[in-house]
């Protein structure tokens, strides 16, 4: 039988400033697209800690835009929007992926990506890969610098939590 | 902590001091970075003293890459929300997928 894919795979093809992310979750192909493009389940996921995704407004269809910010234990927040390109339910969507502000103008100082997310049916398990395309490396950079922000953030939190269980 | 012994090794002690929490929670933090591998301690005299392990530092090297622990973390939760459900629909008893109406 073959491995279960239940750790994140990550292949950066720098030449095409490109990165791909795939992982494979133990549930139906349906569930896990409903939860990639329904806004309330979105919510209760997207935001990678300590940061928590809110909806601003979801529009999902082609020439649609989900509009939403992460927001930060101190209240602050950053804002996000995704243009719906394609959708093929239940298999692939693609989006222009976008920094912005609370009324969804893009963020000039950093290019739009485009993504594209695919889901697959493995056995019983679903597999989901994302294709990021940025349009130049210096926005693979940026983008991998800004994943540093919240992914350090993340990793402090727990390491806050673990040194407060450890508390005496 | 890492980034102190990436300068040079240095006993529990020593590095207690540069942090403001206790000094429990910094041997706790010894012990675990001590049980993954990323540094050794050796005992000398009285003192414990800690050294990096460049071998398993760079094995996990990949994995503290930030844009992985992102979307490693975000695909976490999205495992456990989808887990979740799982439980929540073997609750209820005749749930199909796109009927669920909310409250």
């Amino acid at each position: 039988m073959k491995a279960f894919l239940n750790k994140t795979a990550y292949t950066k093809d720098l030449e095409h400033n490109r990165v791909v992310v795939e992982r494979e979750f133990q549930a139906g192909i349906d569930r896990v697209w409903r939860a990639w493009t329904d806004s309330e389940q979105l919510d209760q996921w997207w935001g990678p800690k300590p940061y928590k995704a809110e909806t601003k407004s979801m529009d999902f269809r082609v020439g649609g835009t989900w509009l939403y910010s992460m927001v930060g234990p101190d209240g602050g927040r950053h804002w996000g929007r995704e243009d719906f390109l394609s959708i093929s339910k239940p298999t692939a969507f693609e989006t222009k992926n976008s920094f912005c502000d609370e009324e969804g103008n893009p963020n000039p100082s950093i290019p739009a990506r485009h993504w594209s997310v695919t889901f697959a049916e493995v056995g019983s398990a679903t597999r989901v890969t994302v294709e990021i395309i940025c349009p130049s490396a210096e926005t693979l950079e940026r983008l991998l610098e800004m994943g540093f922000k919240e992914g350090f953030a993340a990793a402090h939190e727990n390491l806050d939590a673990l040194l407060a269980a450890s508390g005496e | 902590m890492l980034q102190l012994l990436l300068e040079e090794p240095s006993t529990v002690g020593v590095l207690a001091e540069q942090f403001s929490v206790s000094r429990q929670a910094i041997s706790l933090h010894v012990r675990v970075l001590e049980e993954c591998g990323a540094i050794a301690v050796e005992n000398q005299g009285r003192e414990r003293v800690c050294r990096l392990e460049p071998a398993t530092l760079a094995k996990v090297s990949a994995w503290l890459d930030p844009f992985v622990v992102l979307w490693d973390q975000r695909f976490d939760q999205l495992e456990d929300f989808l887990n979740k459900q799982e439980e929540e629909s073997d609750e209820s008893v005749s749930e199909q997928d796109g009927i669920h109406e909310g409250s």
